[in-house]
């Protein structure tokens, strides 16, 4: 009998200990931040603005706890039943509807908690918050070799030449009048110029060397526009976007894939992001309200004006009309890195011409690439006849196939 | 003559200043001759336009107007429209490795800052804080109802065309093929990233879409 008992006991206590296990999760509260970030900041903030949703900051103080647990747990039921408030808000966010969740009282409460806590203090995170990404990346360009303050210094050791020189000059005519020897004779115009023959050889042969390389290179320079780097009507930085970031070229310049052009991303493709990303961290709302401008988005009402205005982009890559080039050509059949034209792009606050984009530099780099036929399937053919005529392990630069033909760029 | 050295430094250093003061400034285009055919008075793509009212030379094609081979997607971007598309509509390019490879390849171009690699929501600016995690394709749920697992083609096709809450629409940047690959390679990280089941297929033309 005592065996039963305690067999009995064993069993109970086991279970009231499983009882207890299972007991304590229910009472745990659940973690209102994590249920906040996997459900809800894909339409809402803890802030003032809207997002897809209005921002949450102070929700607890505009609705009560127990309208808000019906609200999102099933907010269409609630709509439809007519309640005031519901149809309310529906309203004010363009009759947007927010699904419906399927989560505990418990959990939506934890959440409310969340917001609530995080209402108090989101002014001062959002402040922190758009300092850090700052620091890094203020680097300004230095302002170096500026040409007038070297002038200005020559000019000052001229001077300082010439007051030395005739002070001098004094001392030595005092030094002669004292010790009674004759004046030295003092050329002047012509008779400057026969006695110094030398040293005007020298300057004038200096004058022409140094003058025909200058000029040699300035002429080269005639139409050449590397390192051109003129400010933009939108200060975009590149090495936001794709240095930190680490967003695709392409996933703007989408075209560089499929057509001549590598495009110009239009804004609407900036507000992929930054329907939600309203705040730059160097120039803050200023220039990212430039995009809002261009595609006519109301921020506060989150809705489209229907005014648009296009953005004046300076352009920068300039191929004279004599000369054809295709993105597609170069990017997807080529497999030519962004890079290898443009630069290291992802390092440029502003954007520059990074190669001199001569024909001279086209050659060149057709001469030397390979072109990639393996597995290249616009080469199918091409590829199966070139392996025949020069051997399958052939080395096959762009020149080998065509690439030197005038009329390949000129026609 | 130690005057005359004296001479040769000062024009020396006013030469060097002279060839100094040349540098060029990035903000000027620098010298140019001719410059006709580099701004030439004939309409580029990007060029401003007078005779448009919105001065583009870049018009938007007429309404109405489709492109070759055309595939058509009538579901509106309404959630009516993505339960549509969802019953309706099929990936219509054959499952086979090399659409998955450049699904792949095309996803890491425009989906991967915010989607991650493994499709877990954990891409490059979600990791920065900059953008809030869209949910995870093997054990997320969706904000349209059920979980991420069990998006069918349809649904995510209808997603990348027109985009729902923070994601925008994509249709401008990836055409309907290449959104087809992408939605293929999106089933496989659906699937923990476990490799597909490819089908045999003989289709001689992969590349191209059957209306």
């Amino acid at each position: 009998m005592s065996r039963y008992i305690s067999r009995y006991l064993t069993i109970t206590s086991f279970a009231l200990f499983l009882n207890v296990i299972s007991l304590s999760q229910v009472v745990a509260q659940p973690d209102g931040g994590a249920i906040f970030k996997a459900n809800c900041t894909s339409c809402h903030v803890v802030g003032d603005n809207k997002v897809v949703g209005p921002g949450l900051k102070n929700v607890h103080q505009r609705h009560n706890e127990e309208w808000l647990l019906k609200w999102i747990k099933n907010s269409s039921a609630l709509i439809k039943s007519g309640d005031a408030e519901a149809v309310k808000v529906y309203e004010e966010n363009n009759k947007t509807a927010m699904p419906a969740f399927n989560l505990s009282t418990d959990e939506i409460k934890s959440v409310i908690a969340y917001i609530k806590t995080e209402s108090e203090k989101a002014p001062a995170a959002a402040a922190s918050g758009t300092n850090d990404v700052n620091a890094s990346s203020g680097e300004e360009s230095q302002e170096d070799g500026s040409p007038i303050v070297l002038l200005l210094v020559t000019l000052g050791f001229i001077a300082l030449y010439f007051i030395l020189n005739s002070a001098k000059k004094g001392l030595e005519r005092v030094v002669r009048q004292r010790e009674g020897l004759p004046e030295p004779p003092i050329y002047k115009g012509k008779a400057w110029v026969r006695e110094h023959k030398k040293l005007i050889a020298v300057i004038v042969i200096f004058l022409l060397v140094v003058g025909s390389v200058k000029g040699w290179y300035a002429l080269k320079g005639i139409g050449v526009q590397e390192g051109y780097q003129p400010d933009q009507p939108i200060k975009f930085s590149h090495a936001l976007h794709v240095g930190q970031n680490k967003i695709d070229c392409r996933y703007c310049h989408s075209g560089a894939e499929k057509s001549k052009n590598a495009n110009i991303p239009s804004p609407m493709v900036c507000m992929n992001c930054h329907k939600y990303v309203q705040e730059g961290p160097k120039y803050g709302t200023e220039e990212i309200g430039k995009i809002y401008k261009a595609v006519g988005w109301d921020k506060k009402k989150q809705a489209y004006t229907g005014k648009t205005k296009a953005i004046q982009w300076v352009r920068i890559h300039n191929l004279p009309d004599l000369a054809y080039f295709n993105h597609a050509q170069h990017v997807k059949v080529g497999q030519v890195t962004c890079q290898t034209c443009h630069g290291e792009v992802e390092k440029m606050e502003v954007m520059k011409q990074a190669s001199p984009l001569t024909m001279g530099w086209c050659i060149n780099c057709h001469r030397q690439t390979e072109v990639k036929m393996n597995g290249n399937g616009y080469y199918k053919e091409l590829h199966e006849k070139l392996k025949k005529q020069h051997g399958p392990d052939a080395k096959l630069t762009v020149d080998k196939i065509g690439g030197l033909e005038c009329a390949r760029c000129h026609y | 003559m130690k005057i005359t050295s004296k001479i040769l430094y000062v024009g020396v250093i006013s030469v060097v200043i002279l060839a100094a003061s040349c540098s060029k400034d990035p903000k000027s285009t620098g010298l140019e001759y001719m410059p006709d055919m580099y701004r030439s008075p004939s309409y580029e793509v990007y060029s401003g336009n007078s005779n448009f009212p919105d001065s583009l030379t870049m018009q938007a094609p007429v309404k109405g107007t489709i492109p070759r081979n055309y595939t058509f997607f009538n579901y509106p971007s309404s959630n009516e429209g993505y339960e549509a598309a969802s019953r309706d509509v099929k990936n219509p390019l054959p499952l086979t490795e090399e659409n998955v490879t450049e699904g792949k390849r095309q996803y890491e171009i425009y989906c991967v800052h915010c989607h991650g690699t493994s499709g877990q929501g954990d891409g490059s600016i979600v990791a920065l804080g900059k953008f809030p995690p869209p949910p995870s394709y093997s054990n997320g749920n969706s904000s349209r109802g059920g979980a991420m697992r069990d998006l069918t083609d349809g649904k995510i096709f209808h997603t990348i065309t027109y985009g729902i809450n923070l994601m925008g629409a994509h249709a401008s940047q990836i055409n309907p093929e290449d959104r087809w690959r992408i939605v293929m390679y999106i089933h496989q990280l659906q699937n923990d990233n476990k490799p597909l089941v490819y089908t045999t297929s003989t289709t001689t033309d992969s590349t191209k879409v059957k209306p």
